[in-house]
């Protein structure tokens, strides 16, 4: 995961969270808060819900009772229940329906004493049919009992009572109700919000929560129910208060909209802070990745005054105490070499001398032996004596070639400069300006290395400009370590980083006639006089080589 | 499709039963008044709906859109050609459940105010004076009754109520005393146990119906009846009683019973059929074709019979029994 992403991620924890955290521990607390304030109230509705339904229960027995007692007095129920006369039979069949109509029951039989019905207002055509149980478990009931009643159309829920009367010296029941559907529960949701529904389970059933308000106040109130046994059906209270709906839309509205204004603003600030922190630790990734000891210093972001500078310094010393270990290393190398070649010299000096050895020798003989012959000898070896004589003359040259003299003494760069640009002047057509900084230390160094690492630069800078010409600058200051800083820069045709990285190479030229050497050659000088070199440049935009050498005076 | 009940209540004539006792002048005449009177009310117990002519769903619808139909198709109590019969009649809907039936221009009879009343409306307008009163409610007849200057008699036995079921007969008692406990108990109309011969069991000499749909492979506990008649709901709910179980009774308005009973998905239908038929094989054809599961593996279970009662006043209107146990209003008597 790259720095970037895992700083997004953490801005975004450290903004998201918290805020969640808070929304939901408002949210909670509010709903605690809402809730427990009308918890009571919702029970206290469940309390008048309790008396209303005994209420109920209290008003079908009444109802019942005056029907009973009706019964007793009623000649034609007489004549069809206890003579029966099959002219009143139908009097008895629409009995009761009847008198459900009169007394404003909604469920309504009348069973003999063996349970059969024989007259049903809610189910006329019922008639006939044994249910005895459902007078004897009334029976049993203190109060209003829930049962499911048949009907033509279908079952249906009830509260229902049992009333017996006797008649004739023979028992008949009357079991009757009001019937408990959506309209009965109605009654008792005397609020807007408040929702009643009848369980017959013993879990409050989903239809009594709200799901989008999780935490409605839930009151239950028992009632007595029948089924193939007496159980309990519960009335549940459910209250939604719509007055936490609406705060916790505020709130999610709210949460909402301080959400994406801290995700945009952690999310912006998130990006600048990143890109601030990642682009220059790429940057100096590229540049510690192209690291080259033998290349231009590293100075990415080694200005900047936080980690990201302290990192590119040290970096960069890192690279600076790389380099002189290299230099070191090179100059135990070339010791090495040195010595190689010292008993390489001395194997050919040798080997030149063996012949003049030989004719030397065999000279003093003939001079001890036929001294009249010696002119004649001479002539005929002198050959071999030349040949021998100028090939150590061609070693001597060769290997003064190979390796040059050193010797470190104070050098005005200011004087090389200037004696540089004067004999450019001489033998080329393009000037070369200088600039020399009055207080530029003298190096420690040999002047005429100094020349031959100017003369290189200056002659490389006038073969990179194209034929409109252009400028080609010597610059001397003080380099920011005491010593003498030298900049040749020109307005030539530039180098690609690829020419860039293989600048000083050996051999490495992009000239058709160059030879490869002059970078090369300066590079070896600088580093010969314990000084560096490094190079700036890009397509089209010129090049500038910058020399530091060490001050004389040491700091 | 307006109906199986529709098809059952319009087919005509070939009556096999013999009508309650007739004058002795025309043995098929129930009142002659001299009387010419402009017009007549007439009070039915029973839905009219002319949107569903010239298919009636009732027999209330019946009887007004018999009178729209040309006299030389109706006959009387004995097969015979009735050329003084009222009408034919133009009916106009007024509104408020009431008909305007006008003779159409070269035809004879009184214009008819048609009321179709429920059964407490029904004696208010018989307490105003109403000149015919049909109904199948007993109690109403015995009330309009009454009146001094009326005639009130039982009509025919002219339509079989029955269960229709779509997979096999129902578990029930088949016996005649069951069905007369049906029609004694169950239903408010004047109603006996539905008594045969039944015309849609004899096929003979007609072509065998054609099963045009397949029947589902389950069906719904349903007893499914027409909502608006008492009868069918009556004995529906009974079916309902004794069944037990899941069964429940349906009331479905005359189009969507009419689809419901093409289905065939309910556990039963019940249904009027018309005791008699001018044409017995093409009643079968139009019989399955309401239901072509009555083709295959379904049954019908009568149940009970019943008739209507008129009460006619004397000194206003002429009326006479029809071929098929109804009644018919004559323009003038001779």
């Amino acid at each position: 995961m790259t720095f970037r992403s895992r700083l997004l991620i953490a801005f975004a924890l450290a903004t998201i969270v918290p805020l969640a955290m808070l929304g939901v521990g408002v949210r909670r607390q509010l709903t605690a808060r809402l809730v427990a304030q009308h918890q009571q109230r919702v029970e206290g509705m469940a309390r008048v819900a309790a008396q209303d339904v005994e209420r109920e229960s209290a008003s079908i027995a009444s109802r019942l009772s005056t029907l009973a007692g009706s019964l007793t007095t009623d000649d034609r129920f007489r004549m069809a229940a206890v003579r029966g006369d099959a002219g009143e039979r139908a009097y008895l069949l629409d009995w009761a329906g009847q008198a459900m109509r009169t007394t404003g029951l909604e469920m309504l039989q009348l069973q003999d004493s063996a349970g059969r019905i024989l007259s049903s207002g809610h189910f006329r055509n019922e008639f006939d049919r044994l249910e005895p149980e459902l007078p004897r478990a009334l029976a049993l009931a203190k109060s209003a009992v829930l049962v499911r009643a048949r009907a033509p159309e279908g079952p249906f829920l009830a509260l229902v009572r049992a009333e017996s009367v006797r008649v004739a010296d023979r028992r008949f029941d009357l079991v009757g109700g009001v019937r408990v559907d959506s309209a009965f529960l109605r009654r008792f949701a005397r609020e807007e919000g408040l929702h009643v529904i009848l369980s017959e389970a013993r879990v409050i059933p989903s239809e009594a929560r709200d799901d989008s308000v999780s935490d409605n106040v839930v009151a239950e109130l028992p009632i007595p129910y029948l089924t193939d046994s007496l159980t309990t059906a519960r009335l549940v209270i459910a209250y939604d208060i719509p007055e936490l709906a609406l705060l916790r839309r505020d709130v999610d509205q709210w949460f909402i909209a301080a959400l994406l204004v801290v995700v945009a603003a952690g999310l912006a600030l998130a990006i600048w802070l990143s890109r601030r922190l990642s682009e220059p630790l790429a940057t100096l990734t590229h540049a510690a990745s192209t690291i080259d000891l033998e290349g231009p210093e590293l100075t990415v972001a080694a200005s900047r005054d936080d980690e990201i500078g302290t990192l590119a310094r040290r970096l960069g010393s890192m690279s600076t105490r790389l380099r002189a270990s290299a230099a070191r290393l090179r100059q135990a190398e070339r010791r090495a070499t040195i010595g190689d070649m010292a008993r390489q010299v001395n194997h050919d000096i040798k080997n030149g001398l063996i012949p003049i050895r030989n004719v030397l020798r065999h000279l003093v003989q003939v001079q001890e032996q036929q001294p009249q012959d010696l002119a004649t000898v001479f002539a005929e070896r002198r050959s071999t004596l030349e040949s021998s004589v100028g090939y150590l003359d061609t070693l001597a040259r060769n290997y003064a070639r190979l390796t040059p003299s050193v010797a470190p003494r104070a050098v005005d760069v200011n004087a090389v400069a200037t004696e540089i640009a004067a004999s450019t002047a001489v033998a080329s057509a393009i000037t070369v300006r200088t600039r020399l900084a009055e207080s530029v230390p003298r190096a420690l160094g040999d002047p005429v290395i100094v020349r031959r690492i100017l003369d290189n630069l200056v002659r490389n800078a006038i073969e990179s400009l194209d034929a409109r010409g252009g400028d080609v600058t010597i610059t001397t200051s003080r380099a920011p370590s005491g010593g003498a800083r030298i900049v040749v820069a020109d307005t030539g045709r530039g180098m690609s980083q690829e020419e860039l990285a293989h600048a000083f190479d050996d051999f490495f030229t992009t000239k058709p006639d160059g030879t490869g050497l002059g970078l090369s050659v300066v590079r070896r000088l600088t580093s010969d006089l314990n000084g560096s070199v490094r190079v700036e440049s890009a397509p089209g935009q010129g090049t500038a080589f910058t020399i530091e050498l060490p001050s004389c005076t040491p700091s | 499709m307006v109906l199986a009940i529709a098809t059952l209540l319009t087919t005509a004539c070939g009556g096999s039963r013999t009508p309650a006792p007739l004058p002795a002048a025309d043995a098929c005449l129930i009142t002659a008044s001299s009387a010419t009177v402009d017009s007549a009310s007439v009070v039915v117990t029973s839905p009219v709906n002319v949107q569903n002519a010239p298919r009636p769903t009732t027999w209330g619808e019946r009887f007004v859109f018999d009178l729209a139909n040309d006299t030389a198709a109706r006959l009387d109590c004995r097969g015979r050609p009735t050329p003084d019969a009222a009408g034919p009649y133009r009916i106009r809907d007024v509104g408020r459940s009431t008909l305007l039936l006008e003779p159409i221009p070269g035809a004879h009879g009184p214009r008819l105010t048609i009321h179709s009343a429920s059964e407490a409306n029904a004696r208010d307008l018989v307490d105003a004076g109403v000149d015919l009163l049909l109904t199948d409610i007993p109690t109403l007849a015995a009330y309009a009754g009454t009146r001094s200057d009326v005639t009130s008699l039982p009509l025919g036995w002219d339509r079989t109520w029955v269960a229709a079921t779509p997979r096999g007969p129902l578990s029930l008692d088949s016996s005649s005393a069951f069905r007369a406990g049906l029609a004694r108990d169950a239903v408010r109309a004047d109603a006996r146990a539905a008594e045969g011969p039944y015309w849609w069991t004899d096929t003979t000499g007609c072509d065998a119906p054609t099963v045009r749909s397949a029947l589902a492979s389950t069906g719904t506990p349903g007893v499914v009846y027409p909502r608006d008649d008492a009868v069918a709901r009556a004995l529906a709910e009974r079916l309902v009683a004794i069944l037990g179980g899941r069964a429940t009774a349906v009331g479905l308005a005359p189009n969507a019973f009419a689809s419901a009973l093409m289905a065939g998905s309910e556990q039963a239908y019940v249904l009027p059929l018309r005791r008699t038929t001018r044409d017995r094989c093409r009643s079968l054809t139009e019989l399955i074709g309401s239901a072509a599961w009555l083709g295959a593996r379904g049954a019908i279970v009568p149940l009970i019979d019943t008739r209507l009662r008129a009460v006619v006043r004397r000194d206003r209107l002429s009326v006479r029994f029809a071929w098929d146990s109804t009644i018919a209003i004559v323009a003038a008597h001779q």
